[in-house]
């Protein structure tokens, strides 16, 4: 009878232990179906409601003559869920085949432990067509919009690239996302475990908003020209880069702006960071001889001297500590204002600049809106370095009134040459002409002129003085233009050196001028980094006249009564 | 539970005279109505969720079909292990170990699959001798423990009684199969307990188990999967195994259940195949989920009444070696049942150990409804002379 209680006894402890298992069973339940269960139907709910995001159309960007410039194009990306691809292997092996892609990588990402994982983004639509026919378990598809760039690399550095997710990330395509972009739709779907939309389970939707199109002010045979002759000017005078800019100078409209080495948007996956700069808006550089331009303005404005004036030009001039000189040795002699400027004399131009004074030459300097953003509406433009008055040394003014010790963008440049072309008034450069909407084109009202910081007496005589520049026999004489009088000035600047004192390695060569010069129509400026011959007239001033003669003819403006340039031919 | 007549679950056997007076000889009067309710009812679940978990395969009702066929030859099964004494077993319970030692060597030299040698593949269907010789080592334990009137006094019996168990483990070792191995284990502590051995000879036990375990990582005797397998569950983060995503999976079937369930054939994770082998090692994971709480609970309630029954039986055999029986067949079912629920909530390691009578699966089924005939063979049977 012992042995049988011992017995019972011991079959009580390993029911009880059985039973405790039961029991933590249970409440190991009751946690997950009770306690946490809001957590797990929230966790079952995200794993099978998906957020389909419904791509907006990206809006058209076209030119000012309704040119593509940019648009969308439909495209497939590829995904895979993981788990439900059996055969890895050759699900890999035949998606490489078909998306000519690499093996190993695809089978990679199809062992990733996960319900989801692109295998590629934006394929081509016949492409993925291709795929889907080989019915590939696991592997799913999503429409998604890519891209195009019509032109190539036309406007490339102008329109800019998106991102993978269809979002601007350089150029108009940046800075106009929210117009472009639209706004992405939803659709909320209950999936299958294979990411399979399960039909009629749609349970909310949030329209997508399309993108707007946007007609630009630019336009693309002007830009075309621009971007050959700057190519040309490239190889021939084997310069670094060479920039270029045609504005309406009567409302600030971009109608060209361009750098060569250019880049092909279409081509993401070769995209060079320094290629995509439009440098016309991002860099600075000292512009030389360019920059006397804003002194003779000044001058003019405050009566210190008119074109007809006499000066003494000595051979050189002592300011402060330094000696100015010419940029080749001249001997004293007698010049008038305007030959001061058509020979680009540094050291009239600084005898007249002290004369007008430092504070007057600043004020002019801020009144043209130098160390100042343009306000173009392109993203990544820089102010500038123009050093504060109180800053000044005794040199200051007569290094910047010839062009050296202050940076400028050439956008500003080509404002300033504007402001004194359209008879004294400040212009706002911009690229966005008018928003295509279903209604109608709607003008976005940019540009136009502004305030009036130059007396229309003093534009009409510097251009009087700016004509002379391409005259025969001055600096400027290869940016003439047949049939029209054009009015410029020459810039060649040795560039500062990186982080210090004192300048080496190369020039800026610039010629910035417009036309025609009896009713001025159009600015154009074009800049070389570090073009052989190293001279603004030599360089940047044949490829102006190139740009700018088509320009005006492309337009098709009236030629101008006096053909001044007409022994320009050599 | 009138329908405990035998012509209630196997009409065709009444109509002819043999098996007339077979019947007439079974003390069916005493058959435990509770055991065989929950077994039946249990297997009626298991046939109605394995259709829920597979309906959107197709042909929708293959697996309906087929667990459904097994299920009637399961109630055959089940009046097998009922119709003989279970007295007769004891002669021949050598022969039976030394059957399933021979088929654990045997197997060894049939191609391994998935690194494994677990099947003797006959073509037609490929049982394990390890199912078998889980069997024979509670048959052969409860007939040595019997011998001794469960009483084993000197530390060589209960040397002798665990070399029943060591043998047949190690030839499994060498298959391998892990989880198959350490269930026998369970198997025999259980009855070695329930046997008589003394505390300080299980407390011995435990430290030598300890130390060999702590050794064969040492020594790397252990495949990586098993080490995998160990680590997953002292560490279910690490996810050693990548059955991480299963078990999540299965968590957030059971845990969106909530309490009343999402209705029967409405388990959106289930239907969509977010659980991976719904239909068998994760059947409870659709069960949770469809029948929520409730239905979880009742699951656990059926289980709970059939140890209870189990154990009375256990306690009222006539004779030791139909307690000990009773015993081992009880452990062996509730290692099954605690393993694989607490798999799919977390709480054991993720193996491939199906959940008896409601997991899709032929095999286990005619083995289980066997186990349950021996039960109901043994309760019915417990008083002295017969009836």
């Amino acid at each position: 009878m012992a042995q049988r209680e011992g017995r019972d006894r011991r079959i009580a402890l390993v029911s009880f232990l059985l039973f405790m298992g039961l029991v933590v069973v249970a409440g190991k339940l009751f946690v997950i179906q009770g306690l946490e269960a809001g957590r797990y139907r929230k966790l079952a709910e995200e794993q099978r409601d998906t957020i389909i995001t419904v791509t907006p159309r990206r809006g058209t960007v076209l030119d000012r003559e309704g040119e593509i410039i940019a648009i969308s194009e439909d495209a497939t990306t590829i995904y895979a869920t993981p788990y439900q691809v059996k055969d890895k292997p050759g699900t890999a092996l035949k998606i490489a085949t078909v998306l000519n892609s690499d093996e190993d990588e695809i089978l990679d990402r199809l062992e990733q432990p996960t319900g989801f994982v692109y295998l590629m983004r934006k394929v081509d639509k016949t492409v993925a067509q291709k795929l889907k026919e080989e019915d590939l378990e696991g592997i799913g598809y999503i429409e998604e919009s890519k891209r195009f760039y019509p032109l190539g690399s036309l406007f490339s550095q102008v329109i800019g690239v998106v991102d993978v997710d269809n979002k601007g990330s350089s150029g108009l395509e940046f800075h106009y996302e929210d117009i472009l972009g639209g706004k992405g739709g939803e659709i909320l779907l209950e999936r299958d475990a294979a990411g399979n939309p399960i039909p009629g389970s749609e349970k909310k939707r949030l329209e997508a908003v399309d993108g707007v199109d946007l007609r630009m002010t630019l336009d693309k045979d002007i830009q075309a020209r621009l971007e050959e002759s700057l190519e040309s000017g490239f190889e021939r005078y084997g310069a670094r880069a060479g920039t270029g800019i045609v504005m309406d100078c009567n409302t600030g409209a971009v109608l060209a702006m361009a750098t060569y080495p250019t880049f092909d948007p279409n081509k993401r996956e070769d995209l060079d960071p320094e290629e995509m700069r439009s440098r016309a808006v991002t860099d600075i550089y000292e512009p030389g001889s360019v920059m006397k331009v804003l002194t003779a303005a000044a001058a003019l404005e405050q009566g210190v001297v008119n074109s007809g004036t006499v000066l003494n030009v000595p051979s050189e001039l002592n300011v402060a500590d330094k000696v100015f000189k010419e940029a080749e040795p001249m001997p004293s002699r007698q010049l008038t204002f305007s030959q001061v400027i058509s020979q680009s004399s540094n050291v009239g131009t600084i005898q007249v600049a002290m004369e007008l004074g430092p504070v007057q030459l600043s004020s002019y300097q801020d009144l043209l809106g130098l160390g100042r953003p343009t306000g173009i509406d392109f993203p990544g433009e820089v102010a500038g370095l123009v050093p504060p008055y109180s800053e000044w040394s005794g040199t200051s003014a007569a290094t910047m009134s010839i062009g050296q010790g202050i940076s400028v963008t050439p956008m500003q440049i080509a404002c300033v040459v504007a402001c004194i072309a359209n008879g004294g008034r400040k212009v706002a450069p911009h690229l966005l002409q008018s928003k295509i909407e279903d209604r109608g084109s709607v003008d976005m009202g940019l540009g136009g002129l502004g305030e009036r910081v130059l007396s229309e007496a003093t534009c009409r005589e510097l251009t009087g003085i700016l004509e002379k520049v391409v005259s025969p026999g001055n600096t400027g004489v290869k940016a003439a233009v047949d049939y029209y009088r054009v009015a410029g000035k020459t810039g060649t600047a040795a560039k500062p050196l990186k982080g210090g004192r004192g300048y080496g390695g190369g020039y800026m060569a610039t010629f910035a001028g417009f036309a025609p010069a009896e009713d001025p129509r159009l600015v154009c400026l074009i800049v070389f980094d570090d073009p052989s011959p190293i001279w603004g007239g030599d360089t940047a001033a044949p490829v102006f006249s190139e740009v700018m003669g088509f320009s005006l003819q492309h337009l098709k403006i009236d030629p101008s009564f006096e053909p001044t340039s007409a022994g320009e031919e050599d | 539970m009138a329908s405990s007549t035998p012509t209630e679950f196997s009409p065709g056997l009444v109509r002819t005279s043999p098996h007339r007076e077979l019947l007439k000889r079974l003390p069916l009067r005493n058959v435990d109505r509770l055991l065989l309710f929950s077994t039946i009812s249990l297997a009626i679940i298991g046939v109605i969720m394995v259709f829920s978990a597979t309906r959107a395969d197709t042909p929708s009702t293959y697996y309906l079909k087929r667990q459904l066929f097994f299920f009637v030859i399961a109630l055959l099964v089940l009046f097998a292990g009922m119709s003989f004494d279970y007295r007769k077993i004891i002669p021949y319970s050598k022969i039976i170990y030394a059957f399933a030692l021979f088929l654990l060597l045997i197997v060894l030299l049939f191609p391994a699959r998935g690194g494994a040698h677990r099947w003797i593949t006959l073509g037609v269907f490929d049982p394990q001798p390890a199912e078998l010789a889980k069997l024979a080592v509670i048959v052969m334990l409860a007939t040595y423990i019997s011998d001794r009137r469960m009483e084993m006094t000197s530390n060589k019996e209960f040397m002798q009684a665990l070399g029943i168990a060591l043998v047949p483990m190690f030839l499994i070792f060498l298959e391998p199969d892990l989880g198959m191995m350490i269930s026998v284990f369970a198997i025999a502590v259980g009855m070695l307990l329930v046997g008589g051995a003394k505390a300080m000879q299980m407390a011995a036990l435990g430290a030598v188990t300890l130390v060999s375990l702590v050794a064969s990582v040492q020594l790397n005797l252990l495949k990586d999967y098993q080490l995998s397998r160990l680590l997953t569950f002292i560490k279910p983060d690490m996810d050693p195994l990548h059955t991480g995503y299963n078990l999540v999976q299965s968590k957030i079937a059971i845990g969106s259940g909530q309490f009343i369930g999402k209705g029967l054939f409405r388990g959106t994770q289930t239907n969509l195949k977010f659980i991976p082998e719904h239909h068998t090692d994760f059947i409870f994971s659709v069960v949770g989920e469809e029948l929520g709480f409730i239905g979880a609970a009742i699951l656990l309630t059926l289980f709970a009444i059939l140890l209870w029954r189990a154990f009375k039986i256990a306690l009222t055999a006539k004779d030791a070696f139909g307690t000990m029986l009773a015993v081992g067949i009880v452990l062996m079912l509730f290692f099954q049942i605690l393993v694989n629920i607490g798999m799919t909530m977390g709480i054991m390691p993720v193996t491939g150990i199906t959940l008896p009578f409601v997991s899709y699966g032929g095999s286990s089924l005619l083995v289980n409804f066997f186990c349950i005939g021996l039960l109901l063979n043994i309760g019915m049977r417990r008083f002295p002379q017969g009836t």
